[in-house]
């Protein structure tokens, strides 16, 4: 049946995936928890980070540390412009996604008009690979794989025991009565969006070097961040990271396992099996 | 009927006279091809009007229903031969079921997590049809027998069709479910509590809305002879956004008039930098109009004839 | 003639009973007020009767049939109607057409002249073909009312009809009710504005905390020690 090989390469590359894919989504579930908003562009911050950061090395010979710092502001920055100018104004949650939408339409393709929709090789930052439980791993992604669970960590220390995190959890509770305490709502609501796309453009930085970048990246990411939230319960830290495990080993066993072909089908099947047959995700609140 | 009406009714159908006359007659052959898929994109529209515009359930994956269609007469007249104007209607009423088996789940969500699934759903459709021989793979379906001989039957045969779902919808709109799918667009639970069955008359206009995409996927299928995966991909399901957005969203011909002006400037911008550019110019463009006149051209036109609140 | 019947319902949220085992009977052709303090649970009660919300147990009868688990869309066709505190006209419908929605799915006949007498009577005549989205509050709440009267219903609810209306309006709103009383009709009506729903029912249930604590003739309401003790608090009093 599966060989012990088999089995030791699902464990570690799932291992690696479903921790990119929980920095990835934690993003987006905060949005979602905190702010009560649904972001279709959230997948467009990532792919505009892998341009970006094609773009500052590969033209214009930018060395890669300087980048990635520089990626990550620049998205932070637009986070807190695009809840300001955009997402502030906008209530009604059909007419956000509309916009967030039409917004990532336009995004994508301004990329396509600057790098046309060749899928380009993006540079190798750490070559070699390594052996991990006797499966060879990339570099590249055993770094991701450190880099995104420090991340994680951070963020949770962030979230949950730091003074910001404090008005960001009242925030996501009790609007209101985050009001009446003296917290501002809409200074925590753009950090939290500024936040959200600089995980989305981290998750991007530690994934796309060494690969090839499309201007549809973003799509599958999407709604594969989308999954994961609905699953993980909507908006809860916890329920986030575990659901991007599942999703992460679903996706990499089906690819090792049955055929590459239908993974991502796999995944996203999984979610809407989840969403027809328990709307309450996980643990946590109702979609219906 | 208000005198108005009455002529805007009598301009319409002498438009319609026009656009069926005029192009044959004047023997524009390369323009005929170019308004046989401005109708068929129009049809999408429409389509999409008739569920995110007036019933207010935003669908950002019309391809599914599209190129499921076009997959399904595509199958109907290649493997079971048969005749392609039956295997028209046959594959819009097969993707309708599968659509409508798809939809019963979702449309329990609340809005916005429908609008996340449609967008899902093209997606694993996308990646089903690439992992399976027999509905092509990644090449597509190839082979598909014409609809008709000549280019100017198949021309009239698109206009008729997309002039038949514009009556479609202007029919169920003024009918009562009209009444019905805007108070479900309003407001679900005064619906139910007035004793409409909410789930019931959704299923009832996601399948009409799929029908229509699906006559349009079908049509768009036997013109090209060809099809592929591609189909499903985003620009099919954001061009009749754009294309409604643009025209007018819940007003019976915002769809056609978005449709033509975006597919005419298609044509217009032949140079190369515009032709890349010009989805950009489409979503910068229905982004701001839908910012500014979240009405629409045609909306916006009927509040000039009209005066303010006319319905 | 019992009309509807209410047995020991409950109903949780979280750790508060919201409403806890209340039971009544309606009969027909009776005007029935509930009133109670805020919270006391009356619009959940009115929720779990009109089906928008489930009860945890208890069982609703409408002429002797148990409806409990069926949808509110049905409860509504079988003629248990409602309207809501905070209103919810159809917004983009006209006044008009928002009494012919409820018709759309009866074999009720719309007929124009009716719903134009109805709307005459509530002083709505002149906003007809005006999208409900640009009515003032309280004629919103009148068109409510109207929308509820259109369909003939067997059992009318109402949840705070009077709110935010002035005297006027409420004396058209008053008048409607009593003819579809005088033609048979069956009201349940909860309401704050005790000096106005007194006049208009026949009997009164008092609830608090989700239970119900008084039952009878509305002369007889200000009488009963358990509803003063409610009104003002147990604890304060001793």
């Amino acid at each position: 049946m599966i060989t012990s090989e088999a089995a030791a390469t699902v464990l570690v590359y799932g291992f690696i995936t479903s921790l990119v894919y929980a920095l990835f989504a934690e993003g987006f579930s905060l949005i979602f928890g905190v702010a009560r908003m649904i972001d279709a562009a959230y997948g467009m911050w990532y792919t505009a980070a892998a341009y970006m950061s094609f773009a500052l090395v590969t033209v214009y010979n930018i060395p890669s540390l300087v980048t990635f710092f520089a990626t990550i502001a620049a998205l932070f920055a637009a986070g807190f412009v695009y809840y300001w100018a955009v997402l502030r104004r906008i209530k009604d949650h059909i007419e956000m996604i509309m916009t967030t939408f039409l917004i990532a339409l336009v995004i994508q393709n301004l990329i396509v008009l600057l790098f046309t929709n060749f899928p380009w090789s993006t540079p190798v930052v750490l070559p070699g690979s390594t052996l991990v439980f006797g499966v060879s791993v990339f570099n590249q992604q055993l770094a991701a794989a450190i880099a995104a669970s420090t991340l994680l960590i951070l963020l949770w220390l962030l979230i949950y025991r730091t003074k910001v995190g404090l008005a960001i959890r009242s925030v996501a509770q009790d609007l209101d009565a985050a009001v009446c305490v003296g917290i501002r709502p809409e200074r925590t609501m753009a950090l939290v969006l500024g936040l959200s796309t600089a995980l989305a453009g981290l998750a991007s930085l530690l994934v796309t070097p060494q690969s090839t970048i499309t201007p549809v990246l973003g799509w599958p990411m999407l709604t594969l961040a989308f999954a994961i939230v609905v699953l993980g319960g909507l908006g809860d830290y916890r329920g986030t990271l575990l659901a991007a495990f599942v999703i992460g080993y679903v996706e990499i066993a089906v690819q090792n396992l049955v055929s590459p072909l239908y993974s991502g089908a796999a995944s996203l099947i999984t979610v809407l099996l989840t969403l027809w047959l328990r709307p309450k995700g996980i643990f946590g609140r109702s979609v219906e | 009927m208000k005198r108005l009406d009455k002529i805007f009714v009598v301009t319409l159908l002498a438009v319609l006279a026009a656009m069926a006359v005029l192009p044959i007659a004047l023997n524009l052959r390369f323009i005929i091809f170019i308004l046989t898929l401005t109708n068929i994109f129009a049809m999408l529209a429409v389509s999409w009007n008739l569920l995110s515009g007036y019933m207010g359930l935003l669908s950002l994956g019309h391809s599914f229903f599209f190129a499921g269609g076009g997959y399904a007469a595509a199958i109907l007249s290649i493997s079971y031969g048969v005749p392609p104007v039956a295997a028209v209607f046959l594959g819009a009423l097969v993707i309708t079921g599968l659509g409508s088996l798809i939809g019963l789940p979702s449309l329990k969500l609340r809005g916005h997590f429908f609008a996340l699934v449609t967008l899902i759903i093209p997606i694993i459709a996308y990646q089903v049809t690439n992992a399976i021989p027999q509905l092509g793979g990644h090449d597509g379906i190839f082979g598909i027998p014409s609809l008709f001989q000549s280019a100017e039957a198949f021309y009239l045969a698109s206009l008729a069709a997309m002039a038949g779902s514009v009556m479609v919808s202007y029919l169920v709109m003024r009918s009562r479910l009209g009444i019905i799918f805007t108070c479900i667009k309003d407001d679900e639970i005064a619906a139910k509590a007035a004793g409409i069955d909410v789930p019931r008359y959704k299923l009832l206009g996601l399948a009409i809305s799929i029908f229509i995409a699906g006559v349009a996927g079908a049509f768009y299928a036997y013109l090209n002879g060809v099809i592929s995966p591609a189909t499903y991909e985003l620009e099919k399901a954001s061009l009749p956004l754009l294309m409604t957005l643009l025209g007018g969203r819940a007003t019976i011909l915002g769809p056609v008039v978005g449709a033509y002006i975006i597919e005419i400037l298609i044509e217009t911008l032949k140079i190369e930098v515009l032709v890349r550019a010009r989805l950009l110019i489409y979503s910068a463009l229905a982004l701001l109009i839908f910012m500014i006149f979240p009405s629409g051209i045609v909306g916006f036109l009927r509040r000039k004839v009209y005066g303010d609140t006319a319905g | 003639m019992e009309i509807l019947r209410v047995e020991q319902l409950i109903k949780r949220f979280g750790g508060i009973v919201a409403v806890d085992n209340v039971s009544f009977t309606l009969q027909k052709n009776e005007i029935l007020g509930i009133i109670g303090p805020n919270g006391a649970g009356k619009t959940t009660l009115f929720s779990l009767i009109s089906g928008t919300e489930k009860p945890d147990s208890g069982k609703i009868y409408l002429n002797g049939e148990d409806i409990t688990n069926t949808k509110p869309y049905h409860r509504a066709l079988k003629g248990l109607v409602r309207t809501f505190q905070i209103v919810r006209p159809f917004k983009s419908l006209t006044v008009e057409q928002n009494l012919h929605a409820p018709l759309t799915v009866r074999k009720i006949h719309f007929n124009q002249e009716e719903a134009i007498q109805l709307l005459k009577k509530l002083g709505l005549i002149q906003k007809r073909n005006i999208p409900a989205a640009y009515l003032t509050h309280g004629e919103m709440k009148k068109l409510e009312v109207a929308r509820g009267l259109i369909a003939k219903p067997r059992i009318l609810m109402l949840d705070e009809p009077f709110g935010g209306l002035t005297v006027a309006e409420i004396g058209e709103v008053t008048s409607v009710l009593r003819e579809y009383y005088e033609e048979g009709g069956t009201l349940v009506i909860i309401e704050h504005r005790l000096r106005e729903l007194m006049k208009l029912i026949q009997r009164a249930l008092v609830m608090d905390q989700g239970k119900l604590i008084f039952e009878g003739a509305p002369a007889d309401v200000a009488k009963s020690e358990a509803v003063i003790k409610a009104y003002l608090g147990t604890d304060t009093v001793i």
